[in-house]
This record gives C-alpha cells, structure tokens and sequence, in this order.
C-alpha cells in the first residue's frame, strides 16, 4: 500500500510539473524592455540601459538552465560597444558569440570582416 | 481498491495536460523532425494594418521565445541592418522565392515569416485582437517546416487588487498606466508564446528530439489570454 501510495505522489508530481512551462534555459535581465526602449528610441538612456543589460546578461548566466549567454546577445553588445567607440572590447565580444555559438560563423564572420575594414 | 482509485487519479492527472485531439506535434509539423533546424531568421514581420508600430512590436519580440524553444536565433538588431541595407526589408517578396540566399548571408537554416493581419485595441473591454500567421521555411528545400495562424486576445487589465471600491479603482488607475504603449508590446509577447507553444523544441532543449508524441492545438485558433 505504502508502495502505490510513494508511487501515486511521484506520478503526481510527474503531473503538476509538466503542466508547467520548462525553466527557463537562459537568463534575460531586462533584456525584453531595454532592447524594445533602444529599438524604439536611441537615446543615450536607452542605450546606456541596454549596455547595463547585456553586462549583466554575460555575468548572471550561472544560475540559467544553459549556463552560457542566450544566441545574438555577445553579438548584439558588441556590435552596440563598436557603435559607441569602444571598438577593441566590441570585436571581442563578437569573437565570443563565435565562440560560443559556432552555427553563428557565416554571419558573424561577415560582420567582423565589414568592421575591420 | 483504494490502490485503484489513487492510481488512476494520478493517471487522470497525468493526462489532463494534454488535448483531446489526437493531434501532436510530428504529426502536424513532420518536417521540422525531418530537417531539424537550428539556426533561424526572423524576417521583419509583413504588417496587413494600419498600424504602422505592429511591425516593431513584433519584430523585437520574437527572439526570446525561439531562444527559449532552444533555437540559435540571429540577432535581429543585426540582421535588420544588413536587410536594410541590402533592400530586402520587404519580407513578403520572398515569401514565393527560393531562400537558399538567406542561408548563404545568415548562416540560417530557415527563415520565420510573419504577417499580422489584425491589430485592434477595444478601449471599452481594455483588450487587444491580435491576428498573426507564423511561417518557418527551409532555406535547403523551401519546404514550410511550421506553420499557425492565431486569432489572440488580450486581457490587458492588470490582475483585480482586490475587489470592493477601491480595489475597482487601482485596477482602473493601473490599466491607464498600462496602456502608455508598452502594453502593445506585452501583447506581442503573449501572442508568441501562445502561437509557439507547439513549436518543435530546437537543440539546445532538453527535450529536442524527443518531443514528437507532444499533443498540438489546432494550426488556426482563437484564444483568450491573460
């Protein structure tokens, strides 16, 4: 009887949890809100906000299901960086979308070249 | 007997999850099991309305939830450069095209269409219609690979704080606040997670692959979300 009972509770468990939407596999900081404020209106607001986001993206990963930054963002702060002069960490941080994600090779690789010319 | 009756509740439970169609996932986008794409670009959305903003709206609120599916999504503030750049901010001419370019520029393996037909704000009910047609195309066979079309409404009042008078009154107060203009936006993002629920999880989902029994909603719905 125990047995039917432990195995009932498992199965409801089972149950509940896969009603549920899976944890998330990345973490997003303000990243909906601070990209859309940026897209709407580039101001130097926005953009600080949305540099502040992508900083923070990059450092708060540990606790994300993935554990690495979600696809585009070391591209997008990079490309963001270069456009506000700081060209050296910029090409870096697209290097690193290179790195981590090397499905993103043909068009990243693209973006570089145009940079460094 | 009280074995039987506590296994079935929780079998009951098990499946209460699920629809009651028979429709799943493989069965309804076999060929997205077929192809397995990883890479996707999302193409500017084509806006059917006479709201000019819808585009924004939507065009930055379709990473995360592909992102989430498990999906390398290329950065859309990137890649709606270079489409500017190259003229190709027209989605809608190459919804009949050959998209092998896409492949050979982006690195994608397809290509995510989007047309929103209906953008309606009903001031009175404090809601939004929205009515949007997802596409994903192969860039190798041109096939559609996933395909939905979704009739969303939304419930923009923010949740009741209470009820009785003053409770009324906050909910008034705070859905004024809320339709400034960001709520078109959390509108679009209420409208993407729905209409992808049934998506096929992408690679880097634990369940990629695994997920074909998975039951799936009808390719053309009406909802009402909150």
């Amino acid at each position: 009887m125990r047995k039917v009972i432990i195995c009932s509770a498992l199965l409801c468990t089972i149950a509940f949890s896969s009603c549920n939407t899976q944890s998330s596999l990345y973490s997003w900081q303000n990243y909906e809100k601070n990209s859309y404020n940026f897209y709407k209106k580039q101001t130097p607001e926005s953009t600080e906000a949305l540099l502040a986001t992508y900083a923070k993206m990059v450092e708060s990963q540990e606790r994300s299901t993935r554990k690495i930054v979600p696809p585009g963002t070391y591209a997008e702060y990079g490309f963001l960086l270069i456009q506000n002069g700081k060209r050296e960490n910029g090409l870096e941080m697209l290097k690193n979308e290179l790195k981590y994600y090397p499905e993103s090779k043909v068009y990243i690789e693209r973006i570089i070249k145009m940079l460094e010319k | 007997m009280r074995k039987l009756i506590l296994l079935s509740l929780s079998l009951l439970l098990l499946t209460s999850c699920g629809s009651l169609s028979d429709l799943t996932r493989a069965n309804s986008y076999p060929e997205m099991y077929n192809e397995k794409p990883g890479s996707i670009l999302i193409l500017p959305p084509i806006n059917k309305t006479v709201n000019v903003e819808a585009k924004e709206y939507f065009f930055t609120s379709l990473a995360k939830p592909l992102c989430e599916k498990g999906y390398y999504v290329i950065s859309p503030f990137l890649s709606m450069e270079t489409l500017k750049s190259e003229s190709a901010y027209d989605s809608e001419m190459f919804l009949e095209r050959n998209l092998k370019q896409f492949q050979t520029v982006f690195g994608a393996d397809a290509v995510l269409f989007t047309t929103i037909n209906r953008w309606e704000r009903s001031t009175i009910g404090g809601t939004i219609i929205v009515n949007v047609e997802y596409l994903l195309k192969s860039t190798t066979t041109n096939k559609i690979l996933f395909d939905r079309k979704g009739t969303v409404t939304i419930d923009m009042n923010t949740e009741s704080s209470g009820g009785g008078l003053l409770g009324a009154l906050v909910d008034l107060a705070a859905t004024a606040i809320a339709t400034a203009s960001t709520d078109k936006v959390v509108a679009a993002r209420k409208c993407n997670v729905v209409s992808l629920q049934d998506l096929p999880e992408g690679k880097y989902s634990s369940t990629f692959d695994k997920d074909q029994n998975t039951p799936a909603g009808n390719k053309e719905f009406k909802v009402l979300v909150k």
